[in-house]
């Protein structure tokens, strides 16, 4: 493929976004319900956990997709239209998730055409029909780390000039599939999850989606820029995290280095945070070895749960407006320190103008993952 | 490469006897072996019972022909693991293969704990001579010495699993055909720290043990050995008698749950279980007995009843726990319950599980409460459910 | 500015055989799949216990890994600048299929663990001590200007100084792994990373 413009290294904006979750079906009224302390996370008595999940009878369901393919076309459709962008061949899609439509397992025969009926590819391509474009459309699944891994290959297809936009769409279904293993994992906590906290017990499993469309041009004036990101891998366990956090902090001081910042830039931390034991403390270990132990951080997963190959892009469409409006989320569950090197986890809103933030995310198989946000 | 592995000898000491004869006689006549504390010190005698074996130290130390400052359970473990090479009586044992794969939990501790009680009063007091054989290996090292063993010898440890972890293992090796010979099983001695030990997690019989019944209290602990000879079909082959039977199955499994305590659902009572029955290629109704983990305590024989209900239900096998008559011998049950499981199979017998009056209320069956002979025994499962959540089910077969 | 880069290690596995640099190996096509990749290992004499452990789509990447690293130089490397780009088409639906199953029963956390593709990335560089950066992407075929593309990126701007890339797919007993060895090193028989070199199942 040739490099377009090799000369130009362009900035990379936000140019428009979308969650859609249980508290919200666009990204407003989920910033409005946050704002309000409204968590996604409830007691759901029929499947006997503690989950953020969607009232499927809430939401208008075309019975041709999938309810994770709707996810995804929900999303992209608000994101689109809420932004007036308009999808052209220069435009590029870019899916996230870790399960897709594994549920079909559940509900449907099993036979050949399942097989192909069930791939990733398969619905993104479905989806990219949906919305006519012209391009071929990729999918990212790489655990807990693909939405941050997502927005990054889209940036990193704007910088090299091979398209000039990319919508980057996210999502995951809790399915028996996904719930039996983390049950089996005994990871769940049976209450709310409380990232970083001292009683942590666990995490909540999630589902939701969320897009952001990435473009070489600026929409609006206050339009937030990826400025950088960077992946590592923990080269230690497959599902259990590095003992020293220090690839996770490799991870972040490169992200660092090539958004041309340091520590001190850093205004804010949307963490993975997901209230294990060994994720909270090891995330805690890479945060203090990067320096970014006083940066104002929290955790979203006691809002939304853990929303998997969606968790990285909703949580990073948050981060992006915390920049655009100077206001960061408390973190729900804190109350006091449980790690051994404490990071500083925001415990009411805090109104602070910020210039840069940073997302990290790890996840199965030893990836972990960071990005800049900046403004 | 996977070829048959068959018992050809058997050993055993516990509180109903010095030796197979002895256990018989005594599982005929209903005879269990709980008694006082007798041969050691304890702040617990006459208000605890236990299973002793019934010899002094001394009276040991003069029949195994070891040292008479040995650790009990070195003695215990070669008296059995004699008595079972002398049973199967192979021609030309020094010209095979020959392992010894024991297990124990508690090593030479009742040596430890009688230095540690000088030793704590006054630093320069004590025999560091007796902590020298602390070590759950010493044990098996001294009795490979004394046997003769010097080819393969191993030690597990896996709480009370450990030597029927230990007989599976020394089948692998012949059936792998690593070996030709393996003594396999276990032995415990009874000691203060596991008798305070087990007190303080609550879970003794003040009275004698009632495994399976719904007013169960508590295990009483026991000490014994158990070991089994097994060997590969070519050995068979040049045996001048019958072996006892086949080992056709087994599986371990981890609960996943809790150190001390059992799933409620006892999942990984039911995966070994269920696994070992796969590697036999039986059928749950192909089991003729099931000789129960079984210890008496609330926990284990109601997480042992439900698994038994999920994988056996609507038929289950007669059943019975032998720890109603030897007490709980930890790291020696599995390879004593091999012992029984296989002379089960040999003489066709079906053990009580003694002081069974009521039925527990979470499972629909009983165990049996009277000594059977002459039964048609086709095939027999052993469990042992350990701490740590170590669980192994162990199935032996007619030939 | 776009730096040289060679395929100095290139692995086919599919159809049951074994290429290593365009050379058949090994071939084995007298058992079922499962049973072949045992035969690998032990045709090989392999000796690394965590491999009976994984599903088949991690041992048939950790087997192509490890041939294909055979005279890799780590030592000329640090750990972060090495990683992985890896593609499939079924994701880790092989194993999936087999975790559904034992739901049934009892969910084994030892099969869930393998239900993404990307760990079979995680078993290659906790193999190997790569901690640079490693993606897997999920594709219908076997997309080699993508692949080319991303790693040209990732070895241009120095993110990682070596790349093993390339597609691992299994279902059943369908398998293809094609991996090459991506460095900014020329040695004797390596060939140009370019499209063409990848898709030639030329000798190296």
């Amino acid at each position: 493929m040739i490099v377009k413009n090799p000369g130009l290294n362009p900035d990379v904006f936000i140019v428009g976004d979308n969650i859609l979750s249980p508290i919200g079906k666009t990204t407003d009224e989920n910033l409005s319900a946050l704002k309000h302390g409204i968590s996604g996370v409830k007691k759901n008595d029929e499947i006997n956990i503690v989950a953020s999940l969607f009232e499927w009878n809430k939401i208008d369901i075309d019975k041709s997709y999938t309810k994770f393919e709707n996810l995804l076309i929900l999303s992209i459709t608000n994101a689109i239209k809420q932004s007036g962008f308009n999808i052209d061949d220069q435009t590029a899609l870019i899916i996230s998730s870790t399960k897709g439509n594994i549920s079909l397992l559940e509900t449907e025969e099993h036979t050949k055409d399942l097989n192909k009926r069930i791939a990733l590819h398969s619905s993104a391509k479905l989806v990219t029909d949906h919305f006519g474009f012209k391009t071929q459309p990729i999918v990212v699944s790489n655990a807990c780390i693909s939405g941050v891994l997502a927005i990054l290959t889209g940036m990193r297809w704007i910088k090299s000039g091979q398209y000039e936009n990319v919508i980057v769409s996210g999502a995951d279904v809790v399915s028996e599939f996904v719930l039996s293993g983390f049950k089996s994992f005994q990871a769940l906590s049976d209450t709310v999850c409380r990232p970083f906290d001292k009683d942590r017990t666990g995490l909540n499993l999630g589902e939701g989606a969320a897009t952001v469309i990435l473009s070489k041009n600026k929409k609006n004036e206050n339009d937030v820029k990826v400025s950088s990101g960077a992946i590592s891998n923990d080269a230690n366990h497959i599902s259990g995290p590095s003992r020293t956090g220090e690839e996770l902090a490799f991870a972040i001081k490169k992200a660092l280095l090539d958004a041309g910042i340091t520590a001190h830039d850093v205004g804010y931390i949307s963490a993975h945070g997901t209230a294990t034991n060994y994720n909270d403390e090891m995330e805690a270990n890479a945060i203090n070895l990067a320096g970014l132990q006083k940066v104002p951080l929290n955790s979203l997963k006691g809002y939304y749960g853990h929303t998997l190959g969606a968790a990285g892009l909703i949580e990073s469409v948050i981060a992006i407006h915390a920049i655009k409006d100077g206001v960061i989320l408390p973190s729900p569950g804190f109350t006091e320190n449980g790690v051994t090197h404490p990071v500083n986890v925001t415990t009411e809103i805090l109104n602070t103008p910020i210039k840069h933030a940073l997302k990290t995310a790890s996840g199965f198989g030893g990836c972990n993952a960071a990005m800049i946000f900046s403004k | 490469m996977s070829t048959p592995v068959y018992i050809a000898g058997l050993g055993v000491i516990s509180a109903i006897g010095n030796n197979v004869a002895e256990h018989l006689a005594a599982f005929k006549n209903e005879a269990a072996g709980m008694g006082p504390i007798t041969h050691f010190q304890s702040i617990h005698k006459g208000v605890l019972p236990v299973a002793e074996v019934k010899m002094t130290n001394q009276e040991m130390a003069e029949m195994a022909n070891m040292p008479m400052d040995a650790s009990r359970t070195a003695m215990l473990s070669l008296l059995a693991a004699r008595e079972a090479i002398a049973n199967a009586a192979i021609p030309n044992l020094s010209g095979l293969r020959t392992g010894f794969v024991s297990a124990n939990t508690v090593g030479g501790m009742d040596r430890s704990e009688d230095f540690f009680i000088e030793f704590l009063a006054d630093n320069n007091k004590g025999k560091l001579k007796n902590v020298f054989d602390h070590e759950c290996g010493s044990m098996t090292e001294l009795v490979a010495t004394q046997l003769g063993i010097t080819e393969f010898m191993t030690t597990l440890s896996t709480a009370c699993s450990s030597s029927a972890n230990a007989v599976f293992y020394g089948a692998r090796l012949i059936s792998n055909g690593v070996l030709d010979v393996v003594i396999a099983g276990g032995a415990d001695a009874l000691t203060k720290f596991t008798l305070n030990g087990f007190n303080t997690l609550m879970i003794l019989d003040k009275a004698f043990c009632k495994p399976f019944d719904q007013n169960r209290e508590g295990l009483n602990l026991g000490e014994g050995a158990g070991y089994v000879v097994l060997v590969s079909d070519a050995v068979v082959a040049s045996l001048n008698k019958e072996p006892y039977c086949l080992l056709s199955g087994y599986q371990n499994s981890n609960d996943a749950y809790h150190q001390t305590a059992s799933s409620p659902e006892g999942t990984g009572s039911y995966m070994a279980m269920q696994g070992a029955l796969k590697k036999a290629g039986l059928q749950t109704n192909d089991i003729s007995y099931i000789n129960l983990h079984g210890t008496g305590t609330p926990n284990n024989d109601s997480a042992e009843g439900t698994a038994i209900k999920r994988l056996f239900d609507p038929e289950y096998p007669p059943m019975s726990s032998t720890k109603s008559f030897t007490g709980h011998t930890l790291g020696a049950s599995g390879g004593i319950e091999a012992v029984f499981s296989a002379l089960s199979i040999k003489n066709g017998l079906i053990y009580p599980n003694l002081r069974f009056q009521t039925q527990m209320e979470e499972v629909p069956f009983s165990p049996e409460t009277h000594y059977r002979d002459r039964q048609h025994i086709e095939h027999v499962m052993s469990n042992s459910f350990g701490f740590g959540g170590n669980c192994t089910s162990l199935i032996f077969s007619k030939i | 500015m776009a730096a040289e880069k060679y395929i100095t290690s290139r692995v086919t596995i599919n159809h049951q055989t074994v290429y290593q640099n365009g050379m058949d190996i090994f071939t084995n096509n007298a058992v079922g799949f499962d049973e072949f990749l045992l035969s690998v290992y032990q045709h090989l004499h392999f000796s690394y216990p965590k491999f009976h452990k994984m599903d088949n789509l991690s041992k048939l990447g950790w087997l192509a890994a490890e041939l294909l690293l055979k005279d890799f130089d780590k030592n000329h490397y640090h750990p972060e600048q090495v990683g992985t780009v890896l593609m499939n088409a079924n994701a880790s639906l092989d194993m999936d299929l087999k975790y559904y199953e034992s739901i049934k029963d009892v969910p084994s956390p030892s099969l869930f663990v393998y239900t993404l593709p990307n760990i079979v990335a995680g078993e290659i560089c906790i193999r190997h001590h790569f901690k640079g950066e490693n993606a897997f992407f999920v594709m219908p075929d076997f997309d080699t200007p993508f692949l080319k593309q991303q790693v040209d990126y990732l070895l241009d701007k120095n993110i990682l100084q070596a790349s093993i890339c390339g597609w691992i797919d299994v279902l059943g007993q369908d398998h293809r792994a094609e991996l090459f060895l991506i460095e900014k090193v020329k040695k004797e028989n390596t060939k140009v990373f370019s499209i063409e070199n990848m898709e030639g199942n030329s000798n190296l």
